[in-house]
């Protein structure tokens, strides 16, 4: 089945993401007019093609839909995806690291040792 | 995680994703005044929020005065907006930042959240497993000790001042060396770094005994059971071979209730035989003495994907069989008795409180990898728990490291952990960046991308969005209610606290390891 979408709604970026997350459903091929893109989706399985478009359209609209939400609240979402990675590193003062120890190191042998001993009880 | 739309046997009366204010077209927007980012119809009244948290429920009529900015500033209905910082021109800075911050402290923890898969295997077929278990005999599917050591070495690498190791499953009294050894070595290694470790065990308690009983309160290991109900139905859907699921359950639930080292937790999952008979789930909960009761969808993993023809609902099921339950908890507690539900009380944390109740599975960006972190049995890293169940059905794509071989530092390089940090930022989802409970809101990439194939996700029609939004829906509409509003209020007394905290820095860098 073909389908035409305009170009001044649908970038190829989207109509790509979209082919991808679609990629286990269908195989989605792309061809253009200067207006549009013609687009034929080839179902993997048996299943209903007005659906199939369907769904195809909705995933493709809601990428390029996010694209614009993305770049309008570009600042805030960086600001907040910076310090969670940041974050996660501990931060501005992250907690000391423990360091090597000859006494740990000798107790945590006895309780491997002592844990093997006592089987699987 | 949250329900998987499969089935829809009901006529769908769903409340819009989005509501329009009749007329708002002819609304002459006064900019300067309007301090809330969204609205939307709940009950019979308007609620408006803000990204900072503050929220109000308005008239309809006062709704249209405040965005044509035409409210009395004497009245009382400005002077609330005011109060919670909507009124734009009235803003205190410092207050919406502090508010903010509260809110949504976990961007700037660590993640202390740290789940050790001691084995895969269990004694139990429940209908729904999510985590894929084999069976007890294939003991090549437990961590070994040496993987184990790893496994806490690694997790001390977070910098986290204060962790949480939660032993999942399988059912983690089947790999009962490990649980011990987990157990002391953490202890010691919290010892020598100065931090402060707490450990919790999730386990069907089939085979508990009392010397493992006695070594896990000696050793302050909180337990974490799962109840679905009464025994039939208990029993129906957590199958046991070796005797009735549901009577040991209860007899070590009030075991370690009598200790008192601590509150024994149960977790409910619903599935469809459990639709007809929510007062009988609560009044089971009541009946063994526990506070509350949290009532959790099915998640779309493990065998409850392969058997959600048999056991599985649409959200609009969930939903009302949830509003059934809640009416009846209500009605609970104005008899008397305090007792909670856990979904809506870590909401009510959120909003009501303007905190951070810990929660992982409702942050921007998501709380996978950035909240909590799953060690499994073989050593592989993933960015939570569903991330280590969804690789048992191929999906390996969250897997960030392997104990051993990667460091804790490495896990974050990881391009699934910054490409999900940047898809489940809600200001980068078209429905999500509009949506009125944003501020407490949070998204899923593993689910997106089990359900959607895409960790983007596609909001309009996720299962997920729709649980959430009718689970904020039923709260700011009994929130209208005065006397449902007055138990709600009562339950603020159990609301969950902000993540554990470690000792104070300064005794951090001061402690000398014994």
């Amino acid at each position: 089945m073909s389908v035409k979408v305009p170009k001044a709604v649908y970038s190829e970026r989207a109509l790509a993401i979209a082919a991808r997350t679609f990629s286990r459903r269908a195989e989605v091929f792309v061809e253009e007019t200067k207006t549009h893109w013609v687009l034929t989706l080839e179902p993997r399985a048996k299943e209903a093609l007005a659906a199939l478009e369907g769904d195809f359209l909705n995933e493709a609209l809601s990428q390029e839909c996010r694209f614009l939400t993305a770049e309008f609240n570009e600042t805030i979402a960086s600001l907040q995806e910076t310090q969670a990675l940041l974050a996660a590193r501990g931060g501005e003062a992250p907690a000391a690291p423990v360091k090597p120890d000859a006494a740990l190191e000798k107790e945590a042998a006895a309780l491997m040792a002592a844990v093997r001993k006592g089987g699987k009880s | 995680m949250a329900v998987l739309e499969r089935t829809e046997s009901a006529p769908p009366r769903r409340a819009p994703r989005l509501s329009a204010l009749p007329g708002a077209d002819g609304v002459r927007l006064a900019g300067e005044k309007v301090g809330a980012g969204a609205y939307r119809k709940v009950g019979e009244r308007w609620l408006v929020t803000a990204d900072h948290g503050g929220w109000s429920l308005l008239a309809e009529a006062d709704l249209r005065a405040y965005l044509e900015g035409r409210l009395d500033p004497a009245g009382a209905v400005y002077a609330e907006l005011r109060a919670r910082g909507l009124v734009r021109d009235q803003l205190d800075f410092q207050a919406l930042s502090d508010a903010w911050a509260a809110k949504d402290a976990f961007l700037f923890r660590a993640p202390n959240l740290h789940i050790v898969v001691a084995t895969l295997r269990c004694n139990h077929k429940c209908l729904y497993c999510h985590s894929s278990v084999f069976g007890v005999e294939r003991t090549d599917k437990d961590m070994t000790l040496d993987t184990a050591r790893k496994t806490v070495d690694l997790i001390f690498e977070c910098p986290s001042p204060a962790l949480i190791i939660e032993f999942q499953g399988g059912e983690p009294l089947l790999n009962w060396p490990v649980v011990k050894f987990v157990t002391r070595y953490a202890a010691l290694k919290a010892r020598a770094a100065g931090r402060t470790v707490f450990v919790t065990m999730v386990s069907n308690f089939s085979l508990m005994d009392e010397e493992k009983a006695r070594f896990l309160t000696e050793h302050k290991v909180s337990v974490c059971t799962s109840l679905d109900g009464h025994a039939a139905l208990h029993d129906a859907n957590r199958r046991w071979s070796g005797g009735a699921s549901h009577s040991e359950t209860a007899r070590w639930l009030r075991w370690f209730k009598e200790q008192g080292t601590f509150e024994p937790g149960a977790l409910m999952t619903t599935t469809r035989a459990s639709l007809a008979e929510p007062e009988r789930i609560v009044d089971e909960y009541l009946a063994l003495g526990l506070p509350g009761i949290f009532l959790r969808p099915l998640s779309p993993l493990g065998f409850a994907r392969r058997s959600w023809g048999t056991i599985g609902y649409s959200v609009d099921e969930f939903l009302r069989f949830y509003r059934r339950a809640l009416d009846y908890i209500l009605l609970v507690n104005r008899r008397g008795t305090l007792f909670y539900e856990r979904h809506l009380l870590t909401l009510m944390t959120k909003a009501l409180l303007g905190r951070d109740p810990g929660y992982v599975d409702l942050r921007s960006p998501s709380g996978g990898a950035f909240g909590v972190l799953a060690y499994d049995h073989d050593g592989g890293v993933y960015t939570g728990d569903e991330s280590r169940m969804v690789a048992q059905d191929g999906e390996t794509l969250f897997r960030i490291g392997e104990v051993g071989k990667t460091s804790y530092n490495e896990l974050f390089d990881a391009p699934v952990v910054k490409a999900s940090a940047l898809a489940s930022a809600l200001e980068h989802q078209p429905l999500c960046s509009q949506c009125t409970y944003r501020p407490w809101c949070g998204q899923d990439p593993v689910y997106n991308a089990m359900t959607q194939r895409s960790v983007w996700g596609r909001m309009p029609d996720s299962g997920r969005c729709r649980l959430y939004m009718g689970l904020f829906d039923i709260l700011f509409e009994k929130m209208q209610v005065p006397e449902d509003r007055a138990v709600l209020e009562s339950w603020l007394s159990r609301a969950p606290e902000p993540s554990p905290r470690g000792p104070e820095p300064e005794e951090r860098e001061t402690k000398e390891p014994k």
